[in-house]
């Protein structure tokens, strides 16, 4: 992989802080290396006469679907609080909130 | 006792017949399972105990005269797929649902609490699932090799990968441990594999399948497909897991169709079959292109003819699909935070949510899903959604076109394309360059963008130094079409391109 097209590793910082992801700093040169690398690859797409071109985002033609309101069976909620990791029943248990707001 | 290894039609031809229990059939796949998981790392979960009680019910209840259409079928399910705790039938709790941890740390005790339509469609016909296979974390990869749980090895060479990412559903179908198995194609994961592996393997129309239970990686693309031993086989698969499903917005209402019939059917007079000019090149594996010219041929000689297309965005399909699959996963997998399932990272004191998060998600994803979530994450922040997201989409409506012209404009069937440009590489081969393990899938992903049905059929055979491996050549219809793939495919399988020289 060529290090020249290496992004800069306040780039990779920025996206990881996007992410939620922690990276360690010693991760960080091999981010921007394989970073780099997939966005210099993609830049081919600069090739393509897109101009007036629509955006595909779905195949076909989807349309919106509404759904009859009908009662149906649902998953208890015992059986969702289970999956959580740590509960105060009846809720689901999450670190402090209030004061956290530093690094978001 | 009939081996696993055995088409599906046999095993349903001697139970129908009273040759074979659905115990046995189900006994002889644990068997092989037992003998073969230890090298070739296919299977996360194996229900040792569950399927044979399984099987039991299902004999029960043949005796009792019920028509099962896959009675006793021994199938894999891919570990992205869920299976709830009562999958064995609504209110009957086998309680054997087991883990689906999408091959990731961050669900390794993650136990769903409701089964996929498409298992349980699988299960209401009388199929017994043996085991959930292992894959790429998340379904990002082409080799198996980005599992929490090890890779998976090709059964043909075992310090081969077997593709991926549902290398582990193609591995234990070519090693006999079931009869079929089912996957997940968002870019290839279906198709690949099933080459690399010698099975056939299907991904069907967008929307075809219901991804109810299926753990989304990119949803614009994903696709629930098949692998079998043959091409009829598969159609019969996706007869009975086809069809509306209410639990899934783009699941489509179109009904399904008989595709038995159209496998065994004899082709359409002035049946035409596109080959992209793009995909024959010298890039590819010489047995790659021994087994494209072979199946042009076997077209020709039952009357059919090839006619050569353009398919002028084929050196961008990989660039504008890891742009949007990116994306997409990095939107989808936000939802594991360490909150309400999944695995959790253990806080210092005085550390916030916002600390469990990004703690909770760095220690439970593996570095290719990791890499992934940063590039779609990079491509979709402000200031680059123009040049990256907007772009690829737009060359995704290109790509659209391009196999529409060929369809509509050109009158073509079906297109021929290779799977893969070359047979399975080594284990760790491709490790440090991710890019080139992304080229892997430069005729795959195409067919996704644009949503259309295709099939791999085992089409050549490679003579490698550690081993003969398969190749495989792809089908490609219009959307909704299956009738016409399966047409060609079953065409190609009767006229023996898969047969291995002796």
């Amino acid at each position: 992989m060529p290090p020249e097209h290496s992004i800069s590793a306040d780039a990779v910082r920025r996206t990881a802080t996007l992410a939620r992801l922690t990276i360690p700093e010693s991760d960080l040169p091999d981010y921007q290396r394989r970073l780099g690398a997939m966005l210099h690859y993609v830049n081919r797409l600069s090739s393509a006469q897109i101009e007036g071109v629509e955006p595909l985002t779905h195949p076909g033609n989807p349309t919106d679907r509404l759904a009859d309101d009908l009662p149906g069976p649902t998953l208890s909620t015992e059986t969702l609080m289970a999956m959580a990791p740590e509960t105060i029943a009846p809720f689901v248990k999450v670190p402090k909130v209030i004061g956290d707001g530093s690094s978001a | 006792m009939t081996p696993p290894t055995d088409s599906l039609a046999a095993i349903r031809r001697a139970i129908l017949q009273g040759d074979l229990t659905a115990e046995q059939s189900t006994l002889a796949a644990l068997h092989t399972s037992a003998a073969q998981n230890g090298t070739l790392n296919a299977l996360i979960t194996t229900f040792t105990q569950q399927a044979p009680e399984q099987a039991r019910r299902i004999d029960s209840r043949l005796r009792a005269g019920e028509h099962l259409p896959l009675a006793g079928v021994p199938i894999v399910i891919k570990d992205n797929i869920c299976l709830g705790p009562d999958f064995a039938r609504p209110g009957d709790a086998l309680g054997y649902g087991g883990p689906t941890t999408c091959a990731s740390r961050i669900l390794a005790e993650y136990h769903s609490p409701f089964t996929a339509t498409a298992a349980q469609r699988l299960i209401d016909a009388g199929a017994i699932i043996i085991g959930k296979s292992n894959l790429d974390e998340f379904a990002m990869g082409s080799s198996t090799e980005h599992s929490a749980f090890g890779p998976t090895r090709n059964p043909h060479a075992s310090n081969r990968v077997p593709g991926g990412s549902s290398g582990g559903s193609a591995a234990a179908l070519a090693a006999g441990m079931c009869a079929a198995a089912l996957g997940s194609d968002t870019g290839g994961s279906v198709r690949q594999p099933a080459a690399l592996c010698g099975v056939v393997g299907v991904k069907p129309t967008y929307g075809r399948v219901s991804r109810w239970g299926l753990v989304a990686y990119a949803s614009s693309l994903d696709q629930i497909g098949i692998f079998a031993h043959s091409v009829p086989d598969a159609a019969s698969l996706l007869e009975i897991i086809a069809g509306h499903d209410p639990l899934d917005a783009t699941s489509s209402q179109r009904p399904g169709e008989n595709w038995s019939a159209a496998a065994a059917a004899p082709p359409p007079a002035g049946l035409l079959v596109g080959v992209p000019r793009q995909a024959r090149t010298n890039l590819n594996h010489p047995a790659v292109s021994a087994a494209m010219r072979r199946c042009e041929d076997a077209i020709s000689a039952a009357g059919g003819r090839i006619v050569e297309i353009d398919l002028t965005t084929t050196d961008l399909a990989v660039a504008a699909y890891y742009i949007v699959a990116a994306a997409e996963a990095s939107s989808n997998l936000a939802r594991f935070d360490g909150v309400r399932y999944g695995r959790r990272a253990a806080l210092n004191d005085g550390e916030g949510l916002e600390e469990l998060y990004r703690r909770s998600r760095a220690e439970g994803f593996g570095p290719e899903v990791k890499r992934r979530i940063m590039l779609g994450t990079h491509v979709l922040s402000s200031g680059y959604y123009d040049a990256y997201y907007l772009k690829a989409l737009k060359v995704r409506r290109l790509i659209e076109q391009d196999f529409a012209r060929a369809f509509a404009h050109a009158g073509c069937h079906a297109l021929l394309m290779p799977t893969s440009p070359a047979p399975a590489f080594a284990i760790g081969e491709k490790a440090s360059d991710p890019l080139a393990l992304y080229l892997e899938d430069i005729y795959t992903v195409g067919v996704n963008l644009a949503g259309l049905p295709a099939i791999s059929i085992p089409a050549g055979w490679a003579a490698l130094p550690d081993g003969v491996l398969p190749v495989g050549v792809q089908v490609i219809a219009p959307a909704f079409n299956e009738s016409s793939m399966f047409n060609v495919a079953g065409l190609l399988e009767r006229s023996g391109v898969s047969r291995r020289a002796g």
